[in-house]
């Protein structure tokens, strides 16, 4: 084998190095602004509007690209870059910006991030990223100019990327029309309260993101959904088969979903839902806030997620005031219904006599519900609203939880005491909390495969979504001294046979025993203080997940000193 | 001589720290909504991802090769709906772009009144045109009472050994160029249509 002279070896090193750092450099960005030259003139002030254009839907809830409609861009920043960014700003409620620069700067340019930022009181951190370019911010910018000695205007689009039948060009639009639905959501939250801090929240959307399990930095996010564990939101963007930057309704029920758990509390499970599903009520309540406030930030109660040219658009009106199919305490439809009919100014028949606005729903949102010692749902939520309200108002919302499309016998305290709607299943549904007291026992508390979904299969096993009524039951317990407790759950009958025993305060897991030991599950409490009110969930890992045990299982649950 | 050495040496160092430069930042991509969505016991105490309202409908499938897909080879898949609400029909549309052939002579299928639970299976035949990872595009339409709700599904393919990041930095850099610098944080720049005034 040759040697290379030294020389040539040298280049070849050199070469190797450089073609190795433009190749960084072209996958995670070079110099915006390369060529431009600060001016050295007396400052001008270059103005705009920044718009993008919006895709409207039809009344099927198809989306409806021959009325697009070119929108203002609120709040989002925009920046003048020489090289750096020389002066930057937010757009108001209008869309327009200001900025000023040094006059004759050469080849300056302006660039409009799909971000919405302010600090102090309120403060706001919304953000458009790409979760398959390593979470880059997008933008869009305009074209190198000189500041020249004058004044100047320059409007700023974002275009659908629409071409006809598909998406021909680059979708620059889509970033800035999901911030757009962040801001009717946001300012519907100030409207209510002027002094929020809104923790930062990421949106990552992509045209490559797709409904299937997967790797989410490749675009396989499952379905476009909020993460409590990381606080973002993923929507989806393939335009082959769904996309939901124009659904508004949908960005915005995953941004109640982000402002249920930072602002309010949310002991949801999550998973699949749907709207004739009986859910487990900390589901079905937080499913029902999000398409409920997705219309009250819209001021628009029809749910519209367009699904692409493949597809059905899903469609339903949120104040329909029509019956919930299986409706009740456990139903998304009927709490949404519920929380809609509590805000909107119009009043149907008997039933909707009631107008609050979404102050008081906000204020219950951030103090009663958050502090519940229950867990999250329709009760809590109708208890607190309920406290200190005149008579005519209380009478009004006990009127409208027992609607046709909610069909809950009424609401005594945030524990459901004497409801009586089971779905039809007794015993094994109610009462949807079972008191009990140290050194006793509660016979025979059950729980049921029967509302249950398979979501996945593996090694010849379903797997079902553990989300549904029944999966779990609970028990209240308040303890008479402050002491550690041991509690046991033993099967007494049904096929399952994987107890599993959770332990909640304030909807917070303060303990649990997951074990796989068979029948019987023990879990040793720690100190729990004299008085305050505790929440034990029982649960069969059969039963919820799989098909090892189908049918009902019941358990004898114990609480011993 | 002895500086040519140290030079090689030195120059080679800075090739692997930039490289590790570079797959550092690649490194850094979110992956929590993935390792959130498991269908095990945590599920009893933490929340899960929370998702947006569905058709209630389930797809499955099953593939017949396990090992890596060839261009050219046929793959049959065995896919399963089922509903968990009685509805008067359900309809699959499905597609597919250039790169995987769909070999059925329909592009959907009826399948006819549903109880819950009951498991429709349509067998798709496809043969992949090049490598990549490509998707089989699926919508699924109930009709209850008339009315008709869908959910769109897909079933990824990897074909060959191509990596899947090489694919998708292909089909990403449509939307716009990705810039560092002159910021610390990554941006993707798209074209503004601007009007001067």
């Amino acid at each position: 084998m040759q040697l290379l002279p030294p020389r040539v070896f040298l280049s070849v090193i050199f070469i190797l190095l450089l073609q190795t750092l433009a190749a960084c450099s072209s996958g995670s960005g070079g110099s915006a602004g390369g060529d431009c030259k600060l001016g050295s003139s007396a400052n001008v002030i270059v103005d705009g509007t920044v718009t993008f254009d919006l895709v409207p839907h039809n009344s099927s809830g198809a989306l409806d690209h021959v009325n697009t409609a070119e929108t203002s861009s609120k709040g989002v920043t925009v920046e003048a870059v020489c090289n750096t960014v020389i002066a930057s700003t937010s757009t108001d409620a209008n869309g327009d910006y200001s900025l000023q620069i040094p006059g004759e700067t050469s080849n300056v340019f302006i660039r409009v991030k799909a971000e919405m930022k302010t600090t102090g009181t309120p403060a706001w951190d919304f953000t458009v990223v790409d979760n398959t370019q390593a979470q880059a911010l997008y933008s869009m910018s305009g074209a190198k100019f000189n500041s020249g000695t004058q004044d100047s205007t320059r409007d700023l689009r974002a275009a659908s990327g629409w071409t006809g039948a598909s998406y021909g060009n680059a979708r620059v639009a889509a970033p800035f029309a999901i911030l757009n639905s962040v801001y009717a959501a946001s300012q519907k939250v100030l409207a209510a309260d002027a002094t929020v801090i809104f923790p930062p929240l990421k949106i990552n959307w992509s045209t490559n993101n797709v409904p299937v399990d997967g790797n989410v930095n490749i675009g396989q996010i499952s379905t476009s959904f909020y993460s409590p564990s990381s606080a973002e939101i993923f929507l989806l963007g393939d335009e082959a088969v769904d996309t939901d930057e124009y659904d508004e309704h949908v960005v915005i029920h995953e941004w109640a979903h982000y402002f249920e758990d930072k602002f309010s509390r949310t002991d949801s499970l999550g998973g699949l839902h749907s709207g004739g599903d009986r859910l487990d009520m900390r589901v079905a309540f937080g499913e029902g806030f999000g398409n409920a406030f997705s219309a009250i930030a819209t001021d628009n109660p029809v749910y519209s997620d367009s699904l692409s040219p493949l597809g059905m658009p899903l469609q339903f009106n949120i104040d329909s005031n029509n019956s919930c199919i299986n409706s009740g305490w456990f139903s998304e439809c009927s709490v949404h219904t519920i929380l809609y009919d509590l805000y909107d100014s119009a009043d149907e028949g008997s039933v909707d006599v009631i107008s609050l606005g979404f102050a008081p729903i906000y204020s219950v949102l951030v103090n009663g519900q958050k502090n519940t010692v229950a867990l999250t749902s329709i009760f809590s939520f109708i208890t607190e609203l309920r406290k200190n309200k005149a008579a005519n108002i209380q009478a009004a919302i006990n009127n409208l939880v027992a609607g046709p499309f909610a069909t809950i016998n009424g609401i005594a305290d945030e524990f459901g005491t004497g409801e009586t709607n089971s779905a039809g299943k007794g015993s094994d549904v109610i009462p949807i909390y079972t008191g009990i007291t140290a050194d006793s026992t509660a016979n025979s508390l059950c729980v049921i495969s029967d509302f249950r979904e398979i979501i996945s299969t593996a090694n010849g096993t379903e797997y079902f979504n553990g989300n549904r009524l029944s999966s779990y039951r609970f028990l209240e317990f308040v303890p008479p001294l402050t002491k550690n407790y041991t509690i046991t759950a033993t099967k007494v009958s049904g096929a399952g046979n994987d107890p599993d025993i959770v332990l909640f305060q304030r909807g917070s897991a303060i303990a649990s025993a997951l074990s796989t030991q068979s029948n019987t599950e023990n879990l040793s409490t720690g100190v729990l203080n004299a008085g305050a009110t505790y929440i034990i969930q029982i649960n069969d890992a059969g039963v919820t997940f799989s098909t090892s045990a189908v049918g009902k299982t019941c358990f004898n649950v114990t609480v011993s000193n | 001589m002895n500086y040519f050495k140290f030079f090689i040496k030195y120059s080679i160092g800075i090739l692997f720290i930039v490289l590790a430069a570079c797959n550092a930042e690649n490194a850094e991509v979110n992956s929590s909504a993935a390792n959130n969505k498991q269908t095990d016991k945590t599920l009893a105490k933490q929340p899960h991802y929370i998702g947006k309202p569905h058709a209630p409908i389930v797809m499955r499938y099953k593939a017949s090769v396990k090992n890596t897909i060839t261009v050219g080879q046929q793959i049959s898949y065995k896919i399963y709906f089922s509903t968990s609400i009685n509805a008067s029909d359900l309809q699959v549309r499905y597609t597919t772009k250039a790169d995987l052939l769909i070999q059925n002579p329909s592009m959907s299928i009826a399948f006819g009144e549903q109880v819950k639970g009951k498991k429709n299976l349509l067998e798709l035949n496809i043969i992949p045109q090049q490598d990549g990872l490509f998707y089989i595009y699926l919508s699924a339409t109930l009709d209850i009472n008339g009315q008709k709700q869908s959910r769109n599904f897909v079933i990824p393919v990897q074909v060959g050994e191509q990596l899947i990041e090489k694919t998708l930095l292909k089909k990403s850099s449509s939307q716009g160029e990705v810039k560092q610098k002159p910021e610390p944080a990554r941006i993707i720049s798209m074209p503004a249509i601007e009007t001067t005034r």
